[in-house]
C-alpha cells in the first residue's frame, strides 16, 4: 500500500538508510550530524567553562576541603589583581606575547618571501623550515634547555671556542626571558611563513606583471602591491600568534619551569601552578577568566583591524 | 646584479635552514652520547663514540616507555578518526542547515571561540568532572579532551572546502534519490578525501603533542610520551641522555611524518587564514 | 509519464518575490520550454517543479498526486544540469546507474537500462570512463544518459545545451528533439535562447521578472506575442518598436512617419500612444512605399540585416542577399498593415498581432 501524494513503493528509495532519511527528514539528519561534535564540546569544553566562571565566585582549595567552599562574590578576583606575583606576571606575558610575536611577523615574512616559489628545491626547503612547528612543545623546551645549558650546552661551547664567555641563559633573569622569547620564536616562525607563502602564491601573477608594466621595482611593488594584499593574512597570523603567544605553557615547563624565582612565568604558567600543584582551584578559576576575558579582547580588536584592512575585499 | 641577488638569497635561506634544524641535529647527537660527556665542558657537538645505552635504557622491558608510546599513539590514533568524522559531519550540517535567525552561524563563531582562549581555564573543572566520572587516568579522558579541541579546527577548515563544494553535483544526487546521509557518505566524502587528509593530520600531529589536558588528567597510567618528558625535568638532576633519547623517541617520527605530509600540513595550516 | 500542474505558486526569497502568481499547466508527453532572460524566475520555477527548492505558496501537481510538500527524492523527476553535475569520481556507467541503485533496483535491471540508455546516446565506448576523461560532448550526453536510466515521469533539463560550442549545440539540439519526440516523455526545458526553444518546443512558457508572460506554441508566440517584452524577447534579429499615436482615419503616426493601421483597428480609438513592432523579416523592398536610407548592412550569408533610416525613425529589415545595397543607398521599403504588431503604450500589452487576435492578450491558451 502507498502513502497518498508519493511515488509508488517500487520507486522510492529503498533500505534502512532511506528509511531513516525520510522519518527524520533534511533538517533532522543535519541537526543528528550536528549533535555529536555539540555534545564533545559542550561537555569538554563549554561545561569546563561555565563550571569554572562559577567557581570563582566560591572560595574552594582543594588542598584544604574535598567540597567547594562558601559564595565570596568577586574576592578572588580582587585577591588576583593585589597580587604582586601576577601583576609581574602579567607584565612578563605580555612583554614576551609581543616581542615573540613581532620576531615571528618579521622572520616569517622573510622566509616566505625569500622561499616562495614553486621549483622542486623551494618546495623541499620550505618542508625543512616548517619542522620547528610541528614537533611537541614539551620537546622544543628540551632540547633548547639542552643547548642553552649554561655550562655544557653547546651554543656556549661554541661561543667559547670564539673567545666569547656566553651568558647563563636560563639562570639569568633578563637572559631567560630573552631565550625564551628566541624559542617560542624558533618554534612559530614556521607557522607564519608557511601561512604567508600561501597568501603570496594566491596572489594573481598577472597583478605583478601588471605592477612591472605599470614600472614599478621590486621594493615598490612590494610596499605598494603585494604588502597591502596580504595584509588581510597577515593581521590575522598576528593575531593568532599572539593569542597563543600569550597562552603560553608548555615550553616554560620544560626550560625555565618558571625561574629564575618568577621572572619568566606566563600567565598559563602561574595558573597551572596555582591549580594543578597548589589546588587553588577557585583562585585559578578567577584569574583564568581575567585571561580569558583578556585574549577575547584581543581578538575582537584584531578582528575589527582586520575588517578593516581587508575592506577592498568585500564586494557591494 | 642579479647574481649578487640569488647569491643574497641563498645565503639567507641557508641560514635560515641552519637555525631550523640544528636544535634536531644536537637532539639526535646528544641521545647517542655517552652519559659521562654531559657534565664535562669541552666535549664538542659530536660525542666522542655513538652508544644506543640510553635508548636501551627507556626501552627497559622493565620500565614504563613502552607503555607511554602505546598511551599515545592509541590517544592520536583515536582522537584523529572522531575527531575528522565528527567535524565533517558538523561541518556539513552547518554548510547545509537552513537554521532560523543566522543559528548556523552562531554555531560556527561557537566553534570559533574556542580557539580564542586560555584552554587552562578549562583544565581543572574538566580534570573535577572526569574526576566525577571516576575516568581520571584513562585514555578516554584524554581522547574526549583531544577532540573537543581539534573538532573546531576540523569544522573551521572543512567550511572553507564546503563552500567551494559545487551545489549542482548535490542537487544532482538529491534527484537521484539521496538524502542528506547518502549524499555525505557516496558524494560527499569521496570528494573531499584531500580536505579530510589535510584535516586528520592536523589533528593528528595536535593530538600527539598535546600537553596541558593530558597532564591534568592522565598523570600516571595512562600518560602520553609529552608529559613523559616533562618528567624528566621537574625530578632531581636532569638525565640528560634519557631525556634527548626520550625526546628524539617523540620528535623524529613526527618530523618524518611531517615530511610525507608537507602538502596536506600545509593545506591545513593555511585554510583557515588564507581564504578568511 | 505524467502531466505537471502548477496553481498560484509563488516563491519568495525572504523579501524578494522570484515567482510571482504562476500557474502553469504542462500536459502529459509534452515538449515545454520555460524561456526567458537570466533572473526571470524559470530556473527557480523549474527547481520547485524538481523539488530542489519549495515554493512559498501554491500546489504543484504532478499527474494526479499533489508533490507540493515532497522533496526532490521523493518525486519520479529526472534532471539534466547545465553543469551536468556528473560524479566525478565515478564512471560513466556508475553515473548512470547511481540512480537506480539508490531506489534499489536490481543489479541486472540496472545493467539492462544503463546498456540501453548509452546505446540510445552511443556511449558504449565510454562506460569505464571518468567524466574528467571526455568531451564536453560525451559529459553532455552522459548528463542525459543519467537522467534517461530513470525513465521517469517528468524530465527536467536546466540549460542542459549553454556548456557547448556553437556547432554542436545545434547538431545536439536537433538531436535531443527527435529523441524527446520518440520518447514521448513529458519534458520541461529551461533556456534563454529564444531559437532553442522555438525548434524543440511544443509550447513555450515566457517568463519575465518572477512573472509568466504567455504560454503557447512557438509560432503562436512568435506570430500573437501576448505583450511587448514577449515579442522582444523571441525572434533574431529582434523586433523594432517604434512610439506612436494611433492616428484619424487608420493611421499611426510615428513622427514624420505615417503608416496604415490594421483593418481590424481602422476608426478605432484615435489618439491613443501606442507602440508599433516590426519583424525584421516584414520589411519589403518595393517600388513604392516609405523612403528610407540605408544605414548599416549586416551579411549571414542568405540573409542580410539591413539598418534603415525612414523618416527619422530606424527600423531593421531582414532581406534577401539578391537585393545589392550598399550604405547611404535610398530605398522604398514597404510594411503590410496586417503584419504589424501593435502593444498599449502603457501597460504593453497587445493590441494587435498578425497572428490569432481572437483572445484576451494575456496567458494565452491554445486549444487542442
Amino acid at each position: 500500500m502507498s502513502i497518498p501524494g508519493t511515488i509508488p513503493e517500487t520507486r522510492r528509495p529503498v533500505g534502512l538508510v532511506a528509511r531513516l532519511e525520510r522519518r527524520l527528514g533534511e533538517t533532522g539528519i543535519l541537526l543528528l550530524f550536528l549533535a555529536p561534535a555539540m555534545l564533545v564540546i559542550a561537555v569538554a569544553q563549554f561545561y569546563p567553562l561555565a563550571s569554572s566562571a562559577i567557581l570563582s565566585f566560591f572560595d574552594w582549595s582543594l588542598a584544604r576541603s574535598p567540597t567547594v567552599g562558601p559564595f565570596i562574590g568577586l574576592d578572588n578576583y580582587a585577591r588576583t589583581f593585589k597580587d604582586p606575583i601576577f601583576a609581574g606576571t602579567v607584565t612578563f606575558t605580555i612583554v614576551f606575547a609581543i616581542s615573540s610575536t613581532l620576531l615571528q611577523l618579521a622572520c616569517g615574512l622573510g622566509i616566505a618571501l625569500l622561499t616562495v616559489g614553486e621549483s622542486y628545491t623551494l618546495r623541499f626547503v620550505r618542508t625543512l623550515l616548517m619542522l620547528p612547528m610541528v614537533i611537541a612543545p614539551i620537546a622544543v623546551g628540551t632540547i633548547w634547555r639542552m643547548i642553552l645549558a649554561a655550562r655544557v650546552g653547546p651554543l656556549n661551547q661554541g661561543l667559547a671556542a670564539i673567545g666569547i664567555d656566553g651568558p647563563n641563559w636560563l639562570g639569568d633573569p633578563m637572559w631567560a626571558a630573552f631565550s625564551l622569547i628566541m624559542i617560542d620564536a624558533w618554534e612559530w616562525t614556521p607557522f607564519v611563513a608557511v601561512t604567508l607563502t600561501a597568501a603570496l602564491t594566491s596572489l594573481p601573477g598577472d597583478l605583478l606583471r601588471a605592477a612591472s608594466v605599470d614600472g614599478a621595482g621590486r621594493w615598490k611593488s612590494f610596499r605598494y602591491i603585494v604588502f597591502p594584499m596580504i595584509l588581510p593574512v597577515l593581521v590575522l597570523v598576528a593575531m593568532f600568534r599572539l593569542i597563543e603567544a600569550f597562552l603560553t605553557l608548555d615550553i616554560v615547563f620544560t626550560t625555565t619551569a618558571g625561574g629564575p624565582g618568577y621572572a619568566t612565568h606566563t600567565l598559563s604558567f602561574w595558573i597551572y601552578q596555582q591549580g594543578l600543584k597548589y589546588f587553588n582551584i577557585s583562585y585559578a578559576a578567577a584569574s583564568s577568566w581575567i585571561m580569558l576575558l583578556a585574549c577575547v579582547g584581543i581578538a575582537l580588536a584584531f578582528l575589527a583591524w582586520r575588517r578593516q584592512v581587508g575592506k577592498w575585499q568585500v564586494s557591494r | 646584479m642579479n647574481l649578487a641577488v640569488r647569491l643574497g638569497r641563498a645565503t639567507l635561506i641557508a641560514i635560515a635552514l641552519v637555525v631550523a634544524l640544528a636544535p634536531f641535529v644536537v637532539l639526535f647527537l646528544n641521545s647517542l652520547r655517552p652519559a659521562d660527556e654531559f657534565l664535562s665542558a669541552g666535549s664538542g657537538l659530536v660525542p666522542s663514540h655513538i652508544t644506543f645505552e640510553h635508548y636501551a635504557e627507556i626501552f627497559d622491558p622493565r620500565g614504563d616507555t613502552f607503555r607511554y608510546l602505546l598511551n599515545s599513539l592509541i590517544i592520536t590514533t583515536t582522537s584523529t578518526i572522531i575527531a575528522v568524522l565528527l567535524g565533517a559531519m558538523a561541518a556539513y550540517a552547518l554548510a547545509r542547515l537552513k537554521l532560523p535567525f543566522r543559528l548556523s552561524i552562531v554555531i560556527g563563531v561557537m566553534f570559533l571561540v574556542i580557539r580564542f582562549y586560555p584552554k587552562i581555564t578549562v583544565a581543572l573543572p574538566y580534570f573535577l568532572l572526569m574526576r566525577q566520572f571516576n575516568l581520571l587516568d584513562t585514555h578516554l579522558a584524554v581522547i574526549i579532551a583531544h577532540v573537543s579541541l581539534t573538532v573546531p579546527f576540523v569544522v573551521w577548515m572543512l567550511l572553507a572546502f564546503f563552500e567551494d563544494f559545487p551545489r549542482e553535483l548535490e542537487q544532482a544526487a538529491i534527484v537521484d534519490g539521496c538524502g542528506p546521509i547518502r549524499r555525505f557518505m557516496l558524494i560527499v566524502v569521496p570528494l573531499m578525501t584531500p580536505a579530510l587528509a589535510a584535516a586528520a593530520v592536523l589533528t593528528a600531529f595536535m593530538s600527539w603533542n598535546e600537553f596541558l589536558m593530558a597532564s591534568t588528567v592522565a598523570p600516571n597510567f595512562a600518560k602520553t610520551l609529552p608529559v613523559r618528558i616533562s618528567g624528566f625535568i621537574t625530578d632531581k638532576g636532569i638525565l640528560w641522555g634519557s631525556m634527548s633519547a626520550m625526546s628524539s623517541v617523540i620528535v623524529i617520527p613526527v618530523a618524518l611524518f611531517a615530511l610525507f605530509t608537507q602538502r596536506y600540513l600545509a593545506r591545513g595550516l593555511t585554510v583557515g587564514a588564507v581564504k578568511g | 509519464m505524467s502531466s505537471v500542474s502548477l496553481s498560484s505558486i509563488e516563491k519568495k526569497y525572504g523579501e524578494v518575490s522570484a515567482v510571482r502568481d504562476l500557474d502553469l499547466e504542462i500536459r502529459d508527453g509534452e515538449f515545454m520550454s520555460l524561456l526567458g532572460p537570466s533572473g526571470c524566475g524559470k530556473t527557480t520555477t523549474l527547481n520547485m517543479i524538481a523539488g530542489l527548492e519549495l515554493p512559498t505558496s501554491g500546489t504543484i501537481r504532478i499527474g494526479d498526486r499533489d508533490v507540493t510538500r515532497l522533496t526532490a527524492m521523493h518525486r519520479d523527476i529526472a534532471m539534466v544540469f547545465q553543469s551536468y553535475a556528473l560524479y566525478p569520481h565515478m564512471t560513466v556507467e556508475r553515473n548512470m546507474g547511481f540512480a537506480l541503485m539508490v531506489r534499489g533496483h536490481r543489479p541486472d535491471e540496472i545493467a539492462r537500462r544503463v546498456a540501453r540508455a548509452s546505446e540510445m546516446l552511443s556511449l558504449g565506448d565510454y562506460l569505464g570512463r571518468y567524466p574528467r576523461q571526455l568531451s564536453g560532448g560525451q559529459r553532455q550526453r552522459v548528463a542525459l544518459g543519467r537522467a534517461l536510466v530513470r525513465e521517469p515521469e517528468v524530465f527536467l533539463l536546466d540549460e542542459p545545451l549553454s556548456n557547448l560550442d556553437a556547432v554542436l549545440r545545434v547538431q545536439t539540439r536537433a538531436e535531443l528533439s527527435g529523441l524527446f519526440k520518440s520518447l514521448g516523455t513529458t519534458a520541461v526545458y529551461v533556456t534563454h535562447d529564444q531559437a532553442e526553444a522555438m525548434t524543440m518546443s511544443d509550447r513555450i512558457a515566457v517568463f519575465s521578472h518572477g512573472r509568466l508572460q504567455q504560454v503557447g506554441e512557438p509560432l503562436e508566440i512568435y506570430r500573437a506575442p501576448a505583450n511587448r517584452f514577449v515579442a522582444s524577447f523571441v525572434g533574431s534579429p529582434p523586433m523594432t518598436f517604434l512610439d506612436a499615436v494611433l492616428g484619424e482615419g487608420g493611421e499611426i503616426v510615428s513622427g514624420d512617419l505615417r503608416l496604415s493601421a490594421p483593418v481590424a483597428l481602422a476608426g478605432a480609438r484615435p489618439g491613443q500612444p501606442i507602440v508599433v513592432g516590426i519583424r525584421p523579416e516584414d520589411v519589403r523592398l518595393a517600388d513604392e512605399g516609405l523612403p528610407a536610407i540605408v544605414d548599416v548592412i549586416e551579411h549571414l550569408g542568405s540573409l542580410q540585416v539591413v539598418h534603415l533610416t525612414a523618416a527619422g525613425e530606424r527600423i531593421v529589415a531582414q532581406l534577401p542577399e539578391d537585393a545589392r545595397l550598399r550604405r547611404g543607398d535610398a530605398v522604398r521599403v514597404r510594411l503590410e498593415p496586417a503584419q504589424l504588431y501593435l502593444f498599449d503604450a502603457d501597460a504593453g500589452a497587445s493590441i494587435y498581432t498578425p497572428g490569432r487576435n481572437d483572445r484576451s492578450p494575456s496567458h494565452t491558451e491554445t486549444s487542442k
